[in-house]
């Protein structure tokens, strides 16, 4: 996955037709499964798959900023529960999940513009130390202001509304099966758009500028202002994300903003590898299944999570797909003697920048 | 004609130390400039506020005729002044073609499409496709940059810069650590960039072959002044220059030495030591031995070699292959702080006093530090009282920070922080470097007295005649490798011996 | 009017000096180790929970708990350094983050684990319960009791740095390691040191607020918010800076729970956004200690 969105290798693909075609068609065989998912599962693995889908989307926004930016948020709660709330208000006063969505990643979007500003000047420590400060000051809003948000309990009673408007011809989404696909849809939707934004020059500037900004400042573009675009981004993808949890399960409560929550694209991001494009994707399916699973057999999710953390750190770097991509590179090197050996370079260093 | 560059009254200062002080410069474009000078004369600095990264505290830079002082770096590359880094600054984990890509796409205006793919801009592929053949890169084209040799990273350096097809393009120290080979092909392809006078050039270079023969122009700082400006002859012929590189003539404590102990057992050998910073191998197979009670100097051009021998040494950046004794104990494996503990002293080029401490605390913490030397050897028993004898300044300075004293007072205080730990052998790296003459000539008797009371000296320098004036012995290095050996008493007596490694002048036949 | 506004300083002095505590281990482990300690708010809250178990478990003097508390989160600290953040000092940045963000997640389960999720209710050590009579109201004793053992510190932290060896030692290892080594320091083990005395100094806080606070495992949380924002104002490594910080925010909470209760955080953070913008390292920023 090395390499992925590199003029390089995107001539390379173009060279060979047949691999780029071979792709396409396993994505789309892919999607089309999920898809069809819903004929034959029930209610409890639709609301699994749901969770790994919006957990894909929270954690390939951070990833934007992280693995391909190099600037590590420790605050995308915030804007991950600034488009859950504000879908939530707004299904609650019009039943139309499509305004809702909308209207939750503007939210989400506006956040990540004022945060973004005051934090994209900054990198390394002061960066992750200003998104996590700014999270926790939308997390103690959230908390405290009662009268519009309800405080602890949260936005109860948010419905699965028709897609776009009450009555019919609205397209109803009430039903578990018919909503997750709906989420699938977003989902691949953005996964697209990520797909395509990183093989765009925008994509190439951005990996620039997570391996050294300042030359990219000497490259001739204003590298804070590329920061910034991309916080925004990252910071809307985070929205989409917040804005599909509250159908979903009918309530969003001030836990979404909460660093936990910021946690969880950090840890989904690592464990399938930063700095691959589907490692986040892995990653966050991992997550929701380990969780699933700890879950059951103890309450101590956060200690699992910090020593899966720790291990990752000091170990496994690459993450999952970092990790078997290596491995697939080395059984290579192997079978062609050695050449291929020298390509290897140290493991993705994310966050690195003067 | 009109200058393409104009800078009036320049200022930097950091701290105590006026980096670039009231400078004045025009460039006229098509020229092909050497921007020369002893280390810590200001160059980088002035590279530095040119280009954006700094910014003068007085002073103003016209280009082309507009006022960029106040102009952030990205819009400077836009309207044509790019640079390169002395320390190779590129995208590591990108490719060859995604390091190019990016100076590309800026130069395009390109750089901020997000949903047009990569391989379908126009004009990108054959940008850089060009850069590739023109600096050697086709073969690597789709290698991450850090798996490429430090040679071809240097290339990559320069290309990414020269893809924004600057009118002027300031390269800092481009050749450093190259091979000789690298070397030919970088200048031939700046030699033919220069050709199409589509560039002006102004390189920082220390390789004095490379600059007689490339440039038209030669403009030497020193202490963050221009001293001198002109054609290569015109610099050849001036003294000043001449004395700037070589230190003048050094009024030594006597002329014949006193009391030349006669050498005794080696204190310090080193053996076929190799020592890399990360790709580049700076030191290849260098052997040297200090004798007890000798003072001996290593000589050499900047970027020669000497700082990372006695880092090395020291265990700062430790060999990867190779063999350091004091005395009989190897010092290999050691970390710097047990070094210290076995009787090595270390007085770093850039001095490096601890600056929110006292005067009198940088002594202190050094002495206790070092408290119970491990060899049982109580050394030579330097305390506060010989140190201020040693250097009555620092006695009458005791209270002051670090970061309030002059450089020279600076660096007496680093001896001192070094004697304090009672070494038996002392690294002294370039301490004659940015000082005036008449304090040369003082830190010239503190090193003899230093000797006879019973310190051994290792003494980096690039000043030949105060190493030589002196040293008992003298190591010539150069690209990272030992080149000759003579006593102090010859090179005091043939000092032109020296001059192919150390002077200002490109050998005659080079060109 | 102005006897509130006075009385509500007196509160807000006394909430800034546990604050300075935890701020004065964050600076000072970033100005020595150059790495931001997440899990300092977890410490902060191990040493509550050490000594709340000293005085109800083992019935000793609320002294003797203060001083198992910060020995105890010292040798925490201790194994943290020299087991885990060692190996990270060469990675980037975001890595020595997110190992001890690690650590925060680890540190808030064990507590639940040891200790149960219960808020426990701590007694008053004896002769610092009551109140006294200060601008015509009752102010409590212990809140006098914290501002003094606050202003305390301070004064130890002033002369441990200007005037012990070890104090210099540690300023010579934060303004330039590798010479501090190159003159004999054996820095690694100043860096444990250093880390079990901030370790140390968040443990003595958070056991100084046994008394008047609810021990919860997620104390540590809100401290650590403030502490950052104190860091970022003073100036990160800083230690007058981090002073003169907390100060700042335990004032502006003390007024701002008394005017706005909803949005009393929120005056933290614009006083921090102003402080970043007018000077982005911080008051103090760019000196040293």
């Amino acid at each position: 996955m090395r390499g992925d969105g590199s003029l390089a290798t995107v001539e390379a693909a173009r060279a060979s037709a047949w691999p780029r075609h071979l792709r396409a068609a396993a994505a789309g065989a892919f999607v089309l499964a999920l898809l069809l998912v819903p004929l034959g599962a029930n209610s409890f693995e639709l609301f699994l798959l749901a969770r790994i889908a919006i957990l894909t989307l929270f954690a390939m926004g951070f990833n934007l900023l992280f693995g391909h930016g190099g600037l590590l948020s420790f605050g995308h709660a915030a804007f991950y529960s600034a488009g859950a709330y504000t879908a939530g208000f707004i299904l609650k006063a019009y039943p139309s999940l499509l305004l809702g969505v909308l209207g939750g990643v503007a939210a989400a979007g506006a956040l990540g513009l004022v945060v973004g500003f005051f934090s994209v000047r900054h990198h390394d420590i002061y960066f992750a130390m200003l998104t996590l400060a700014f999270g926790m000051l939308v997390y103690s809003l959230v908390w405290k202001w009662d009268a519009v948000t309800g405080g602890d309990n949260g936005l109860i009673g948010i419905p699965r509304a028709p897609l776009l408007y009450p009555g019919p011809g609205g397209i109803p989404m009430a039903p578990v099966g018919r909503y997750y696909e709906f989420v699938v849809v977003v989902t691949v939707l953005v996964v697209a758009f990520l797909w395509r934004l990183l093989r765009s020059p925008f994509g190439i500037v951005l990996r620039g500028l997570r391996e050294n900004a300042e030359r990219v400042e000497f490259a001739g573009i204003p590298m804070r202002r590329y920061r910034l675009v991309a916080f925004v981004l990252s910071a809307a993808i985070a929205g989409i994300a917040g804005t599909l949890v509250g159908p979903l399960e009918n309530t969003v409560g001030p836990e979404t903003a909460h660093w936990a929550t910021s946690a969880e694209p950090v840890l989904a991001s690592l464990l399938g590898g930063a700095s691959t494009f589907s490692g986040p994707i892995v990653g966050a399916a991992l997550l929701v299944l380990i969780k699933e699973i700890v879950e059951r057999h103890t309450q101590y999710w956060l200690l699992a999570m910090g020593i899966v953390l720790v291990a990752l750190v000091l170990g496994l770097r690459g993450g999952v797909v970092g990790g078997l991509a290596a491995l697939w590179r080395r059984t290579r090197a192997g079978v062609s003697a050695g050449t291929a050996a020298q390509d290897t370079v140290p493991a993705g260093s994310p966050g690195r920048s003067p | 004609m009109t200058p393409l560059l104009r800078v009036a009254r320049l200022r930097k200062a950091f701290g105590e130390l006026r980096a670039v002080d009231d400078l004045s410069l025009e460039l006229l474009p098509g020229q092909f400039a050497c921007l020369i000078g002893p280390n810590g004369a200001g160059k980088t600095t002035l590279v530095n506020l040119l280009t954006g990264r700094l910014a003068p505290d007085e002073g103003r830079i016209e280009f082309e005729g507009r006022d960029i002082t106040g102009l952030a770096a990205h819009a400077r590359v836009r309207l044509g002044l790019a640079r390169s880094f002395q320390i190779n600054s590129v995208f590591p984990q990108l490719t060859v073609v995604d390091n190019l890509a990016i100076p590309v796409l800026a130069r395009l205006g390109r750089s901020g499409a997000m949903l047009s793919r990569i391989d379908r801009v126009p004009e990108l592929e054959r940008e850089v496709g060009r850069l590739l053949a023109e600096w050697h890169l086709e073969a690597e084209r789709a290698r991450p940059a850090a798996a490429l040799s430090h040679g071809t990273q240097r290339l990559l350096e320069i290309a990414i810069a020269a893809a924004a097809r600057p009118r002027l393009l300031l390269l800092d120290e481009p050749t450093a650590g190259l091979s000789p080979l690298e070397k030919s092909q970088v200048l031939a392809q700046l030699r033919r960039v220069a050709g199409t006078g589509e560039t002006t050039f102004v390189l920082v270079e220390h390789d004095m072959d490379i600059v007689f023969r490339l440039a038209d122009r030669i403009i030497v700082m020193h202490r963050g002044r221009v001293l001198a400006d002109g054609t290569p002859d015109e610099i050849r012929a001036n003294p000043a220059v001449r004395d700037a590189y070589l230190g003048g003539t050094v009024a030594g404590p006597t002329a014949e030495r006193p009391g030349s102990a006669p050498p005794g057992a080696p204190l310090l050998t080193v053996e076929r030591l190799n020592t890399f910073y990360g790709q580049s191998h700076v030191i290849q197979d260098l052997s040297l031995t200090v004798r007890r009670g000798e003072v001996v100097a290593l000589l050499g051009r900047n970027g020669a070699g000497k700082t990372t021998t006695l880092r090395s040494v020291m265990g700062l950046t430790p060999p990867r292959s190779g063999q350091v004794l004091l005395g009989r104990r190897s010092l290999k494996g050691l970390s710097p702080h047990e070094i210290a503990q076995t009787g090595v002293g270390y007085v770093p080029e850039d001095r490096r006093i601890f600056r929110d401490l006292a005067v009198r605390d940088n002594l202190l913490i050094a002495a206790r530090a070092v408290g119970q030397r491990t060899d049982g050897d109580a050394g030579h028993g330097w305390d506060l009282a010989r140190v201020y004898a040693l250097f009555p300044d620092l006695a009458t300075l005791e209270r002051l920070r670090g970061d309030q004293l002059s450089g020279g007072q600076q660096k007496m205080l680093a001896i001192g922080r070094a004697l304090m730990g009672n070494p038996q052998l002392l690294l002294l790296d370039e301490p004659s470097e940015g000082l005036a003459p008449a304090v040369v000539r003082a830190l010239a008797g503190v090193v003899e007295r230093i000797r006879t009371e019973g310190v051994t000296i290792l003494l980096a320098e690039q000043n030949a005649a105060f190493a030589t004036l002196l040293a008992d012995r003298a190591y010539i290095i150069e690209n990272g490798r030992i080149r000759l050996e003579a006593s102090g008493a010859s090179l005091r007596a043939h000092p032109e011996a020296l001059q192919r490694y150390i002077a200002v002048e490109g050998t005659p036949e080079a060109g | 009017m102005t006897q509130t506004l006075l009385f509500q300083g007196l509160v807000g002095l006394s909430g800034a000096m546990s604050l300075w505590l935890v701020s004065a281990g964050l600076t000072l482990i970033f100005g020595v180790l150059r790495v931001l300690n997440f899990a300092h708010g977890a410490l902060y809250m191990l040493g509550a929970y050490l000594a709340l178990t000293v005085v109800t478990s083992f019935h000793q003097d609320f002294w003797t708990a203060l001083v198992v508390a910060a020995l105890g989160v010292a040798v925490v600290g201790v194994a943290v350094e020299r087991l885990f953040l060692r190996p990270v000092y060469r990675l980037p940045v975001a890595y020595q983050l997110l190992l001890t963000f690690a650590f925060v997640l680890i540190f808030d389960d064990l507590v639940k684990i040891v200790w149960g999720a219960i808020y426990q209710v701590p007694p008053m050590p004896a002769g610092l319960g009551g109140t006294v009579i200060v601008l015509g109201r009752a102010f409590p004793v212990y809140h006098l009791f914290i501002m003094v053992a606050g202003g305390a510190v301070a004064v130890g932290l002033w002369a441990l740095f200007d005037l012990s060896l070890w104090g210099k030692l540690v300023r010579a290892a934060a303004c330039d390691p590798e010479m501090a080594a190159a003159v004999g320091i054996n820095v690694p083990w100043l860096f444990t040191e250093v880390f079990a005395f901030g370790a140390a100094l968040a443990a003595l806080g958070g056991a100084l607020t046994v008394p008047v606070q609810t021990v919860s495992p997620g104390m540590g949380e809100g401290i650590i918010i403030d502490a950052f924002i104190v860091v970022v104002i003073g100036g990160l490594g800083n230690l007058w800076g981090a002073f003169v910080g907390a100060l700042l925010i335990g004032l502006l909470h003390a007024y701002g729970t008394l005017f706005v209760p909803v949005f009393d955080l929120a005056l933290a953070f614009i006083l921090m956004a102003m402080v970043l913008i007018w000077r982005p390292a911080g008051l103090f920023g760019g000196q040293t200690t």
